[in-house]
């Protein structure tokens, strides 16, 4: 029992984390950026640590139940979190703003994404992911203009609760047809059902697109790119890496562990919510100036093709959509560093056109800009061929010809809105100076770079051990 | 011993190149002329010992495309190397005294070169042979004219006919695998379109040796020096056609159009030369349109039996060459004074020079009259233009009223010993080859002295001072309307349909406004946000519901 | 990991480092370049002396690909690098290499070249060399396309094009055709479920329907790179608005992927079922050489001259790659060794003449009049390049043309009338540098090259007279 206890630990440490947030907040007047930044780095780093030491300890099994695979989603996220608030610590300072509120959203945010992902009932999921969702609207309101923020926090609001209502009629229709909430229970019970009517897909599919609304993935994903337009730079990057990484391991989870045994129903849903993710992102990324929203866009596009992975149900198609996320998420990574980099008196860069020249007056930064964009284009030998090749070769095996058409020609509409930003940084003439850049993004640019260079020439080294670890899942 | 020469005329041909604008050229030129005077003497003693060997350099020994360098020395090779050797050493000796040339030492060079490649050319035995040592001579050919204007139409028409007979040459090795000529003959078993094989093959032959048609190119030579139009005639293009045509003289009874081709063109080049010499008031192009008449005369003897490896030959080639040698000894003797409209009177004095003219005219004639007597009326119609057109020329350089400037008038003179005494020399050699004239030669030679005294040849003074007779070149007005420029409009059209109106304007901007169109309105649902929120919730509805019943269906 | 790194990968790994150095050498207004410029002309020069070494173990008579060397790169899908070399790829190589300082020469004081010209044509022939050495199909693609990049830059950074828009189309063009070699190589992957070597593609036994939609892939992706009609406007484009001669270079070598890319799938035969597809292509190739010779002959640009010139002459080589002829292959080879070497000398020297106009506002009439050297080396690659007998193009050529004959002779003759048409084109724009007729005693003169520069010079052109006095050496010649 005692270990039942012990393995609270990590939740605990993000919780006593946020606490002392707010304590230094309250009793300490210097409260700088770098204060936060410590106090998270040091709860999330040590909530890692003890996640990884109790992997498979549960306090409450029936809710939440920690696996190899779930403590795996957790360590990742943890990384993920800690490099987004380094480099965030960075933006603050520059900025000289107060940075409580991200980090303690942040910090209960990757808690209750954490609780999620390890979480055994449909209910408190949901419960724990309608929080964190909510905890966005911290997030926004960081965002200076308040003006321009309140039509979109207002949007969002609005889309939340749209959702919310979906996601209750389906929780409801599910409960009266008889289902448990528990997972385990209800896969037992879906299993039981030869041909689910209409009212049996429907109360799964509403809960299945709550998901996909909070993951951003078409048509439910109206609200990313405009909530990323008015997200300051390290809100961006938390919201573009953190919460879907969590929300696709929770997806995993469900799809496999809840809703198996509708297979034959769910996968023309998944597919063509995959594929239209995968055209609009491709088209949005060409409609767009502003990095940040062209990033979301980028993100659509990607999880679009990870759905695709992931529709079949299977082994192969959970470790190729992993090898996708992976990628697609070390270069996107890359690029929010770069992104750290380019700053021009003070402002951080947000329009391509402010780009223009940087690859004289930035050359590090501006080619690891390029490799990261190259690698998400999928061309080799970068990483990103990895997961082209992956997705390209899974959707062969199946026989999705069709799929493979589209991918492609959404990977060139996609060649061509990153050619105008390469264009604007290598070929275009460089209208005004750059800040000087900090040493910190160089040194998270080098470690990603690193990363991204020693998996072209050996990949194994990325996905070591990946597919059996992805498998417990099962 | 052919191989000898050979590699002596490389090395005095590169050698001249390489220190050209060099101290002590003169030296060099000295030692060059009296090496290739000795070099042509040894070449005759081994000719007349009879010294014989087959050298053969393996250039690719391989069993698919076995390609032999053949240098033979024997009886047929000595006699239709010799005139050229003799023609090339003359040349040499020319260049060395002349006043004007400013590039002796590399246009020596360049005639030694030229001179080993038509060797390479006669001792050809494969197909590969003959086109390398054609290329060779067209180039050296491009080098000795160094002068653009006159470049031009040469190497196009060359270049033209190099491709032809390359192209011909694969075609035959593709059918027959093999470059041998004496494979040639294979062809009728294997190969195809045997009527385009023979007619491209004389075209390109035609083209080289500028026959009726194609006589721009040598026309152009009219700006150059007289000596390097004679090197260009006696020693380049022209000949190497003819040579060519020699060799692949199998190909012919492959097409019943070969035989009236060829006499076609050569006819109509005696006539066109004969014609030009006559009516065409520049001397170099006299002498041009002159050596048409020998070009013309050579291809119809050809295909009446008369090979280049008869003594005959020889004497027939130094015949026009000699001819061109008298008009080079006027070009000299005046000041190299170009129009004959503007000599006249030369008589008085340029006598010595008129005097070894006689003895070259009447060499050429007894040539031409020796063989008439095997070959009939094909020597007879060449013996006849070449006798008006001589009538005429002298009647105007010598004979006629003085039109000449004071300055041309007071610098006549009698050209160097060298020159004069080299063309009687010459001209003795080939009367001694030939025997003693004949009557008939005599009296051709005095019709000629008769009819240029005459005076009946002033008639024609208007139509040298006509210019569309004298400027206008209509072949090359022919091949600008009716082959070149079709083809550039062509070109043109093409341009603009395809390149311009099909890929930029139309397949780049649809495909350009398709993107937009659909980036257009992709924004538009998006920006519009209180329509996209429910659009993209209808459409999610609609996918839900749609999807359900796909997978039912399925 | 079953690896064996020799000398084939260091080929692709001597550029790449050299790269790195290139990044790492200073470059600043005191070096001028040198650094950099050193740096690349070594690594140039050390794989030339690794493919010399390459060649000494090369067996000339023994068919296929040797000195293969493996590298297990991913375990799922599995995919191995494997490598393998041949005396034609070798040749190539060779050329390309060469090609490269030659051009290299041509900028060295053109301006002052920044070092990421230097090292992005050191990863470009990293990647290039990579491609020619690649044995099996994964190999093959991922070099394909990993070479457009380093290309792109090239392009856009260093290719003086006023119209950058041209540059994204190029780019786009050619990813295009990659992704369409990325289907096919993933299909023929699975459906073999495992990788394939580049001469048995032709040989698998494929469904009929998947054997055409295979085959008609790899047919387009390897044509978007040949600038054949109606797909030559990219390239053409790019060609005639290139400035650098480095960049111009570079750029013609992308035909050359896709003329090795059909020589390597079909080593002798493609499948009866896509015979059809040749005989589209066949028709199509010539309809291109005819229409690009035309437009050549029209052109008052001399890049889009020297252009049609290559284009007509890689459409020959695919014709004859084509043939179901193994032995000319190595003939394509040596052709295309000298033919390299004479385009980019020739284009260096263009890129030359065209500066010294413009630095001296005068045109081309008579511009190779007053100087001696360049003039000669001007009109010796001229010749050279419209097949006179003073490189291994006239042999060569000569047996292509012959098979080419022997196989279609209304084909071989179209391909005769474009060659005399870009022959013609190279000539008139010779006799148009060499034209004294307006030329006077006042008339504004350009430089001619320097003592250094002939010299070398001279040596390329010794080293194409001494590949036409042994034009057949590799068969014992």
């Amino acid at each position: 029992m005692k270990t039942y206890y012990i393995s609270l630990l990590p939740e605990i440490t993000l919780l006593l984390g946020s606490l002392i947030m707010m304590l230094t907040e309250r009793f300490r007047s210097a409260s700088t950026p770098k204060t936060n930044f410590t106090i998270a780095k040091v709860s999330i780093f040590l909530s890692m640590v003890l996640s990884i030491i109790f992997y498979n300890q549960s306090f409450w099994p029936e809710y939440f139940k920690n696996t190899p695979y779930t403590t795996a989603s957790k360590v990742f996220i943890d990384i993920l979190a800690l490099v987004s608030f380094y480099l965030g610590c960075k933006w603050f300072l520059s900025k000289n703003r107060s940075s409580l509120s991200f980090y303690i959203s942040g910090t209960i945010s990757v808690l209750l994404l954490s609780l999620s992902i390890s979480a055994q009932n449909l209910l408190v999921m949901l419960g724990c992911l309608d929080i964190a969702f909510l905890l966005n609207i911290v997030f926004i309101k960081l965002y200076p203009d308040a003006e321009e923020v309140s039509p979109i926090l207002h949007r969002y609001i609005v889309g939340f609760v749209i959702m919310n209502i979906f996601c209750i009629v389906g929780l409801y229709l599910m409960h009266s047809n008889g289902i448990s909430f528990d997972f385990a229970a209800a896969k037992k019970a879906y299993k039981q059902i030869a041909s689910p009517s209409f009212r049996e897909y429907l109360s799964v599919v509403l809960i299945i697109i709550t998901l996909f609304y909070m993951l951003g993935v078409a048509p439910f994903h109206f609200w990313f790119a405009n909530v990323q337009s008015v997200s300051i730079l390290p809100v961006s990057m938390f919201l573009s890496f953190i919460p879907p990484l969590a929300y696709i391991s929770i997806l995993i989870n469900v799809l496999y562990n809840v809703f198996y045994p509708l297979f034959d129903t769910l996968h023309v849903f998944i597919i063509g919510c995959g594929i239209l993710s995968v055209i609009l992102g491709a088209i949005g990324v060409n409609g767009e100036s502003n990095l940040k929203k062209m990033f979301s866009y980028v993100s659509l596009y990607n999880l679009g093709a990870v759905l695709l992975c992931l529709a079949d149900f299977n082994a192969k198609g959970i470790f190729t959509g992993f090898v996708c996320l992976i990628v697609y998420i070390l270069a996107l990574l890359g690029i929010y560093t770069v992104l750290y980099a380019f700053k021009r008196k003070g402002d951080y860069v947000a329009e391509i056109g402010n780009l223009s020249g940087s690859s004289t007056v930035l050359p590090y930064a501006s080619a690891s800009f390029l490799i990261f964009f190259v690698s998400l284009l999928g061309t080799p030998p970068m990483l990103g061929f990895l997961g082209k090749l992956s997705i390209i070769n899974y959707l062969i095996v199946q026989g999705s010809y069709a799929f493979i058409g589209i991918i492609l020609m959404a990977t060139l509409l996609l060649a061509y809105a990153f050619l105008k930003i390469i264009k604007t940084i290598y070929f275009d003439k460089n209208e005004s100076g750059f800040d000087r850049v900090d040493k910190g993004v160089y040194i998270c640019l080098t470690i990603n770079l690193f990363l991204v260079l020693m998996s072209i020439l050996n990949p194994s080294y990325l996905l070591h051990d990946a597919e059996p670890l992805l498998t417990t899942v099962l | 011993m052919l191989i000898e020469v050979f590699l002596f005329l490389v090395v005095a041909g590169v050698l001249p190149i390489a220190i050209k604008g060099k101290r002590l050229s003169f030296v060099y030129l000295l030692l060059l002329t009296i090496s290739m005077a000795l070099m042509l003497g040894y070449f005759y003693q081994n000719w007349q010992q009879g010294t014989k060997d087959n050298f053969t350099y393996d250039w690719v020994s391989s069993p698919y495309y076995p390609i032999k360098i053949h240098l033979f020395s024997n009886f047929t090779h000595y006699a239709q190397i010799f005139p050229f050797f003799l023609i090339s050493v003359v040349m040499i000796i020319f260049n060395c005294f002349s006043k004007i040339e400013k590039r002796k030492l590399e246009q020596n060079g360049l005639i030694c070169l030229n001179l080993g490649a038509l060797i390479m050319l006669i001792c050809g035995e494969n197909t590969i042979q003959l086109l390398v040592s054609a290329c060779v001579i067209d180039v050296l050919g491009f080098y000795i004219i160094n002068e653009s204007a006159a470049r031009r139409k040469y190497i196009f028409y060359n270049l033209m006919a190099d491709m032809g007979l390359f192209m011909l040459f694969a075609l035959i090795w593709g059918y027959t695998e093999s470059i041998r000529l004496s494979d040639l003959g294979k062809y009728f078993e294997q190969g195809e379109h045997r009527d385009l094989v023979c007619i491209l093959l004389l075209l390109c032959l035609f083209i080289k040796s500028g026959l009726f048609l194609f006589q721009t190119p040598l026309q152009n030579w009219n700006i150059l020096n007289m000596r390097t139009i004679m090197v260009l005639s006696f020693l380049s293009t022209p000949i190497s056609g003819y040579i060519l045509l020699f060799k692949t003289l199998p190909l012919l009874p492959l097409s019943k159009y070969s035989e009236p081709l060829v006499l076609f063109f050569a006819y109509a080049s005696m006539v066109w030369g004969g014609i030009g010499a006559i009516l065409i008031d520049n001397l170099r192009s006299k002498l041009i349109y002159l050596n048409m008449i020998l070009s013309g005369l050579m291809y119809a003897l050809l295909q009446a039996g008369l090979t280049p490896d008869t003594p005959i030959f020889a004497s027939l080639i130094l015949g026009g060459f000699l001819l061109s040698g008298s008009l080079l000894l006027v070009a000299l003797g005046s000041s190299n004074e170009v129009y004959v409209s503007s000599m006249g009177g030369f008589i008085a004095n340029l006598k010595l020079s008129f005097m070894v003219t006689l003895f070259g005219i009447l060499a050429y004639i007894q040539v031409l009259y020796t063989l008439s007597q095997t070959y009939n009326f094909i020597p007879m119609i060449a013996l006849g233009l070449i006798s008006v057109s001589t009538a005429s020329i002298w009647s105007h350089i010598y004979f006629s009223p003085s039109n000449a400037d004071e300055r041309v008038l007071a610098m006549l003179k009698n050209p160097l010993f060298v020159y004069w005494g080299i063309i009687l020399i010459l001209a003795l050699y080939v009367l001694y080859q030939e025997g003693t004239p004949d009557i008939a030669s005599y009296a051709i030679l005095s019709g000629i002295f008769l009819l240029a005294i005459s005076g009946i040849f002033n008639k024609i003074l208007p139509i040298y001072e006509n210019e569309q007779v004298q400027e206008s070149d209509r072949f090359s007005d022919f091949y600008h309307y009716f082959v070149i420029g079709p083809i550039k409009v062509l070109g043109r059209v093409l341009w603009l349909t395809i390149d311009f109106l099909i890929i930029e304007r139309t397949i780049i901007y649809t495909s350009r406004n398709t993107v937009n169109l659909l980036i257009g309105f992709f924004q538009k649902i998006h920006t519009q946000a209180k329509w996209a929120y429910p659009f993209f919730l209808i459409l999610g509805c609609g996918m839900i519901y749609g999807s359900y019943i796909l997978a039912e269906g399925r | 990991m079953n690896t064996s790194l020799t000398l084939l990968s260091a080929l692709i790994a001597v550029p790449l480092i050299g790269f790195l150095f290139t990044l790492l050498a200073k470059d600043d207004e005191t070096t001028k370049g040198r650094n950099v410029f050193s740096v690349t002309i070594l690594t140039l020069v050390s794989n030339l002396f690794l493919l010399w070494r390459i060649a000494l173990n090369l067996d000339i008579d023994k068919r296929g690909l040797q000195l293969s060397e493996t590298y297990n790169w991913l375990d799922y899908p599995k995919i191995d690098l494997v490598f393998g070399i041949d005396m034609f790829s070798l040749l190539i190589i060779a050329a390309i290499h060469i090609s490269l300082i030659i051009s290299l020469a041509g900028i060295r004081h053109r301006d002052r070249a920044k070092k990421s010209l230097y090292a992005l044509c050191l990863l470009f022939l990293a990647m290039i060399n990579g491609l020619f050495i690649s044995a099996d199909i994964y190999s093959f693609y991922i070099f394909f396309e990993a070479m457009l990049l380093p290309l792109f830059l090239l392009i856009g950074i260093f290719g003086d094009i006023k119209r950058q828009v041209i540059v994204s189309r190029f780019f786009i063009y050619n990813f295009l055709g990659a992704i369409f070699l990325f289907i096919a190589t993933a299909v023929l992957y699975n459906h073999e479920g495992h990788s394939i070597s580049l001469s048995s593609v032709s040989r698998l036994d494929l469904s009929p329907k998947l054997e055409l939609c295979v085959w008609g892939a790899i047919f387009v992706s390897f044509l978007s790179r040949i600038p054949i009609w109606p797909f030559h406007y990219w390239i053409s484009s790019i060609n005639s608005a290139v400035r650098s001669p480095l960049v111009f270079n570079v750029v013609n070598l992308i035909p050359l992927t896709g003329v090795y890319g059909f020589i390597r799938y079909c080593p002798e035969a493609a499948p009866d079922n896509v015979s059809y597809y040749f005989y589209i292509l066949e028709i199509i190739a010539i309809i291109s050489m005819l229409f690009i010779s035309l437009i050549g002959l029209i052109n008052k640009d001399v890049q889009y001259k020297i252009f049609s010139f290559m284009t007509i002459y890689y459409i020959m080589y695919m014709l004859g790659a084509l043939l179901p002829i193994d032995k000319i292959l190595i003939n394509i080879g040596f052709s295309l060794f000298a033919f390299i070497i004479i385009t980019a000398t020739l284009e260096m020297l263009t890129a030359y003449l065209e500066d010294e106009q413009e630095d001296k506002s005068i045109g081309a009439h008579g511009i190779l009049c007053r100087v001696p050297k360049l003039s000669f080396i001007y009109s010796f690659l001229v010749l050279a390049a419209v097949g006179m007998p003073v490189s291994s193009l006239f042999l060569n050529n000569f047996v292509i043309l012959s098979h080419l004959f022997s196989y279609n002779i209304r084909l071989g003759i179209l391909i005769m009338f474009a060659l005399l048409l870009v022959a013609g084109t190279l000539i008139q724009e010779l006799y148009i540098f060499k034209d004294n007729s307006k030329i006077s005693d006042d008339t504004v003169c350009i430089m001619d090259i320097s003592t250094k520069m002939f010299s070398w010079l001279i040596f390329l052109s010794g080293l194409l007279i001494v590949t036409f006095i042994n034009p057949l050496w590799f068969i014992g010649g």
